[in-house]
C-alpha cells in the first residue's frame, strides 16, 4: 500500500518504514509519525496530523463573537486561558476596548496565565519523565496540578475549560477562599520544583536519555518558526511577556530562562526555571491585586453586572441584546500575540461589521514547533525520538484544531 | 451604567513615516499601503502577486530589517469581491522588534500564489493547510497536498460557501423523523385521528 507522503511502506536496501501512532503512548496524542529506519536510526521522519481537526476556526466564523470563547478553550486543551487571553485581546482591539481594561482584571488575568503556564508545564515535565522511565515525577507532577486545577474550579466552577475571560474583562469576579488557595500554592510550589529537580537534573539515567538529543540550532530554530522553550533553549532570548509586552506584565519582576545547546536536557531546564519565574510572577500578582471593577463598562461590547441587571431596566436591555445578537467591532483586522506556555500563540480576527467574525485564525505554536521535529531526529536513535517528542511539548489539539 | 468616551483604536502608522515601508515602497513602487482599518496598529501593505517573494527575500535578507520570522501565513475569503482570496502574511523582525502584514490578493477558477518555501521552510506546512482548507495552489510548493483534511475529502472547508455540515433541521411542512417535538401539535392531531388516546410525552 503506498502512503501519500514521501516515505512510503517499501523496504529500500537496508531501510524499513516503521508507522508510530496514531495512538501510541509517548506521541501525546494522536500523532502519527512514520519513520525510515535504518536498523536503529532514524533515515528520514514524517509526522501526519490532522486525526483531531475540528474545524474550531470554521465553527468560530459562525458564532457571536462571546460564543466563539468557548470554542478557544478547546485548541490547547492543556493551556485554555492563554487561548482566551489571546482571542479575547484580539477582539478588544478590534473594539477598542485594549487601553480600558480595569486593572484588576488585567492582574487577575496574569495571575492565571502564569498558573495556567505551570499547570502546561507540569503535566509536560510528568509525562516527558514517564517516557523516558522515571514515573515517580509523574505522580508528582499531577497532585500539584491538581491544586491548580482546583483553584481554576473555585472561580470558574469548571476544572479545564474555564472560559473565565470575557471581551473586557472577566467573567466575575473571585469568589471567597481564592487568596487563601493561591497562596498557600504559592508557599509550597518552590520547593516541590526542588523536589522534580532532585529527581532529574542530576539523575544519571535522564542526562544519558536528553543531553546532547535532538538539538536545533539557533539559525534553524529562526527559520523554522520555532518559537517558547524550544527557541529560548536554542540561545535566543525571546519572550514576547518581556521583548512585545502585553497587558501588565511591565510591572512584575521576572527573568526569561536561556539555553545553550538547544538539547533535549535544555528545554528541560529552561522550562523548569520558567516554573519558578510564573510562581514569583503568581506571588506578585497575588500581593499587589488591585480593587476595582472586573469588566470594563461598555454597554456596546461588555455584559453589565450581575446586580445591575437586577436593578437596572437599561442594564436588563444590554444584557439581551449583547446575549441574544452578540456585538459588532467596527470592520478592521488585529493580531494578538502571546507567549503561550508552548511559544507563540497568535489569534488574528477579522471583522467585517457583522456580529460574527469574518475570520478567526490561531497560529499555534505546536504546529511550528512539531513541523522541525524531523529536523531534530533525523540521523538519530529511535529511542531518541520519544524524548524529543516529548521535549517539544505538542498538543495535538491546537496542532489539528 | 455609565458610559465612558470610547479611546480611539491605535493609530494606523502613517506609511510614509515608517521607516520600514518607507524602505519597500522605494524599493517596490507597486506595493500600496493597505486601507483596511487596522486595529493592532501594525503596518499592513498590499503587495502585487508575482512580487511576494522577492517582496520576503528583500525584507529578510536586508541588514538593517532582518525580517526573519514568518510568523504567520494565511487566508481570508471574501466571496464578495473579484480577487476572493486574502493571503496574509505577518513578518517579524527579531532585530527591530517589528511586525509587518503583507497582504496578496488573488481569485479566479483556479487561485495560485507564488510559494514561500524557497525563504523560509517553516512556510511548507503553512502553505498546506491554507491550500488544504481554501483551495489556494501555490506555484513552486514542493509537495502540496492536504494536511489536515482527509486525502479524499471533496471541497476546502474554510471557503465561506462551503457548508457547516450541521444536521439540517427542516421547520416547514415536513415532519423530522428524528425530533417529533419540532411538530408535537401536528402530530397530536394525526394521533386524535387515528384514534390514540395517549398524549405525547
Amino acid at each position: 500500500m503506498s502512503m501519500p507522503g514521501v516515505l512510503e511502506y517499501r523496504a529500500e536496501g537496508d531501510t524499513m518504514v516503521l508507522n508510530m501512532g496514531p495512538q501510541h503512548p509517548s506521541t501525546h496524542g494522536v500523532l502519527r509519525l512514520m519513520l525510515r529506519l535504518e536498523g536503529e536510526t532514524v533515515v528520514a521522519a514524517e509526522p501526519d496530523i490532522g486525526y483531531l481537526h475540528t474545524g474550531i476556526e470554521k465553527t468560530c466564523e459562525t458564532r457571536t463573537y462571546h460564543q466563539a470563547i468557548v470554542l478557544t478553550d478547546r485548541i490547547d486543551y492543556l493551556a485554555p486561558i492563554s487561548n482566551n487571553y489571546a482571542y479575547v485581546s484580539a477582539v478588544e482591539k478590534l473594539c477598542g476596548l485594549t487601553d480600558r481594561i480595569p486593572r484588576r482584571a488585567e492582574y487577575l488575568r496574569v495571575l492565571l496565565l502564569e498558573l495556567t503556564r505551570i499547570a502546561s508545564h507540569l503535566v509536560w515535565l510528568g509525562t516527558h519523565a514517564l517516557d523516558l522511565g522515571a514515573s515517580s515525577v509523574f505522580l508528582y507532577c499531577f497532585r500539584e496540578r491538581e491544586q491548580i486545577l482546583s483553584i481554576f474550579e473555585l472561580i470558574s466552577g469548571v476544572r479545564m475549560m474555564t472560559s473565565y475571560l470575557r471581551v473586557g474583562g472577566l467573567c466575575a469576579d473571585v469568589p471567597e477562599g481564592f487568596h487563601e488557595k493561591v497562596a498557600e500554592f504559592v508557599r509550597i510550589m518552590p520547593s516541590r520544583i526542588d523536589d522534580y529537580e532532585a529527581l532529574l537534573t542530576r539523575n544519571p539515567i535522564f542526562r544519558d536519555r536528553t543531553v546532547g538529543v535532538a538539538t536545533i540550532s539557533k539559525e534553524d530554530a529562526i527559520a523554522w518558526g520555532v518559537t517558547g522553550p524550544i527557541l529560548r533553549a536554542s540561545g535566543v532570548k525571546w519572550d514576547l511577556r518581556k521583548n512585545m509586552p502585553y497587558s501588565v506584565y511591565p510591572e512584575f519582576d521576572f527573568e526569561v530562562p536561556v539555553g545553550t545547546h538547544g538539547d533535549v536536557y535544555d528545554r528541560y531546564l529552561v522550562r523548569v526555571q520558567e516554573m519558578r519565574e510564573s510562581v514569583k510572577i503568581v506571588k506578585q500578582a497575588l500581593e499587589g491585586l488591585p480593587e476595582g471593577d472586573i469588566r470594563v463598562r461598555d454597554p456596546r461590547y461588555c455584559l453589565p453586572k450581575r446586580e445591575e441587571i437586577h436593578r437596572s431596566m437599561e442594564s436588563l436591555i444590554h444584557h439581551f441584546k449583547l446575549v441574544t445578537e452578540g456585538f459588532s467591532p467596527p470592520p478592521g483586522e488585529a493580531q494578538s500575540a502571546i507567549e503561550s506556555p508552548r511559544g507563540e500563540v497568535g489569534c488574528y480576527v477579522v471583522s467585517d461589521g457583522t456580529n460574527k467574525p469574518r475570520r478567526v485564525r490561531f497560529r499555534a505554536p505546536s504546529f511550528a514547533n512539531l513541523q522541525a521535529l524531523p529536523l531534530m531526529i533525523e540521523g538519530r536513535m529511535v529511542a531518541d525520538v520519544v524524548a524529543a517528542i516529548g521535549s517539544i511539548d505538542i498538543v495535538l489539539g491546537e496542532i489539528d484544531r | 451604567m455609565q458610559v465612558t468616551p470610547a479611546t480611539p483604536a491605535p493609530a494606523e502608522a502613517a506609511p510614509e513615516r515608517d521607516p520600514v515601508l518607507a524602505r519597500l515602497f522605494e524599493r517596490f513602487p507597486e506595493c500600496r499601503p493597505s486601507t483596511f482599518r487596522a486595529a493592532d496598529g501594525m503596518p499592513t501593505v498590499i503587495v502585487p502577486r508575482e512580487q511576494i517573494v522577492d517582496v520576503c527575500r528583500f525584507l529578510r535578507d536586508e541588514p538593517d530589517l532582518k525580517f526573519e520570522f514568518l510568523c504567520e501565513l494565511t487566508c481570508v475569503d471574501w466571496p464578495e469581491r473579484p480577487e476572493r482570496f486574502e493571503l496574509v502574511y505577518i513578518l517579524h523582525s527579531y532585530q527591530l522588534v517589528k511586525r509587518v502584514r503583507l497582504k496578496v490578493y488573488t481569485g479566479g477558477a483556479q487561485p495560485t500564489v507564488p510559494s514561500l518555501t524557497g525563504i523560509w521552510p517553516m512556510a511548507n506546512w503553512y502553505e498546506r493547510e491554507v491550500y488544504d482548507l481554501f483551495g489556494v495552489v501555490f506555484e513552486g510548493h514542493p509537495d502540496l497536498r492536504r494536511i489536515l483534511m482527509p486525502e479524499d475529502w471533496e471541497g476546502h472547508p474554510l471557503r465561506r460557501d462551503f457548508p457547516l455540515g450541521e444536521e439540517p433541521v427542516d421547520y416547514g411542512l415536513v415532519r423530522p423523523a428524528y425530533n417529533i417535538h419540532h411538530d408535537r401539535g401536528r402530530i397530536e392531531k394525526e394521533r386524535r385521528l387515528r384514534g390514540v388516546t395517549r398524549p405525547v410525552v
